[in-house]
């Protein structure tokens, strides 16, 4: 990612893979199951479906292991080749979706929706819910190029550029989805809290809000 | 040698610069000098500054728990096992 001052990002200069380890294309491929299984659930829903977009994906990564270059990211590769295994087989349009805001605009209403919760109590949700379930059934619920975003950031451990090259979008495009996708996991969260009695409490004393 | 060396200060930023930067900097995102900016604002903001952060950091961090585990079946794991090993498959050399 580009920053104001040119310097790598933060998670740039900690995702920095040691060497000296040389694994096979096939011994790396295998390393990446896990994760590109959960990638595939998170695409179709379905895990019969999910499995055998899997084993497309291994088999379009075997058929092209000669394009493979020794040290690249082998998981990113496996993801973007899962992702376009799914459209394809879904018969999808690329990028369809014109549901791209400002991110700035998306970081602030992040921010004045946490004051909303700050002057209704429920600020703490978060630190005393479990909300796994919750999560993983809102998660379903969002459009899938929301959800991709944050399947890849929060739960994949991408930074934004290593994810927009997944998906095959902007930077930019990336940020957006994901920032707006927090905020709606976010909305439907709150209101599981409250399906559940989350009981509220007094908000923090403060001299003045920020926005 | 009397070389001097100059290193760079982080910016002072206010509270709009500063939620500004939130999901960047949580996604570690900014460079070091931005990310020490931030920190700084937000040792030294008397408002809301911290507990925006806090909140969204700790909606994060269930985000992340909530990652599903436990999804190759044993099935699924020799099916690709098979698959990886076969020295006879032929190299179509497709488009991924």
């Amino acid at each position: 990612m580009t920053t104001h001052d040119g310097q790598p990002t933060q998670r740039e200069t900690q995702n920095h893979v040691p060497t000296g380890i040389a694994l096979t294309f096939e011994d790396d491929a295998l390393r990446c199951l896990d994760d590109v299984a959960r990638f595939a659930r998170s695409l179709t829903h379905a895990p019969d479906e999910a499995d055998d977009l899997v084993q497309e994906t291994y088999l379009r990564a075997f058929r092209s292991r000669h394009t493979w270059k020794d040290g690249s990211d082998m998981r990113r590769w496996l993801f973007t080749i899962c992702k376009n295994a799914f459209l394809r087989t879904n018969e999808r349009a690329k990028d369809h979706v014109s549901l791209d805001d400002d991110p700035t605009d998306e970081t602030l209403a992040a921010v004045r929706y946490h004051n909303t919760l700050v002057a209704s109590g429920e600020y703490r949700l978060f630190d005393s819910l479990s909300m796994s379930d919750a999560i993983r059934s809102a998660l379903a619920t969002l459009a899938e190029p929301f959800r991709l975003a944050v399947v890849l950031v929060d739960m994949e451990g991408y930074g934004y550029e290593d994810a927009a090259h997944v998906l095959g979008v902007p930077v930019g495009t990336v940020r957006s989805r994901l920032f707006r996708a927090r905020r709606l996991l976010q909305e439907q969260l709150v209101a599981h809290a409250r399906d559940v009695g989350f009981a509220v409490t007094s908000a923090p004393s403060t001299s003045s809000k920020s926005s | 040698m009397n070389a001097s060396l100059t290193v760079a200060e982080p910016p002072v930023l206010d509270c709009e610069q500063t939620v500004r930067r939130l999901w960047d900097y949580l996604d570690q995102q900014l460079s070091v000098l931005e990310t020490h900016a931030v920190d700084q604002h937000l040792r030294d903001c008397k408002t809301m500054c911290a507990s925006h952060f806090a909140f969204e950091r700790a909606f994060l961090g269930v985000v992340r728990s909530a990652r599903p585990t436990n999804v190759v079946s044993d099935a699924l794991r020799l099916r690709i096992q098979a698959l990886m090993t076969k020295d006879d498959f032929p190299n179509r050399g497709e488009e991924t």
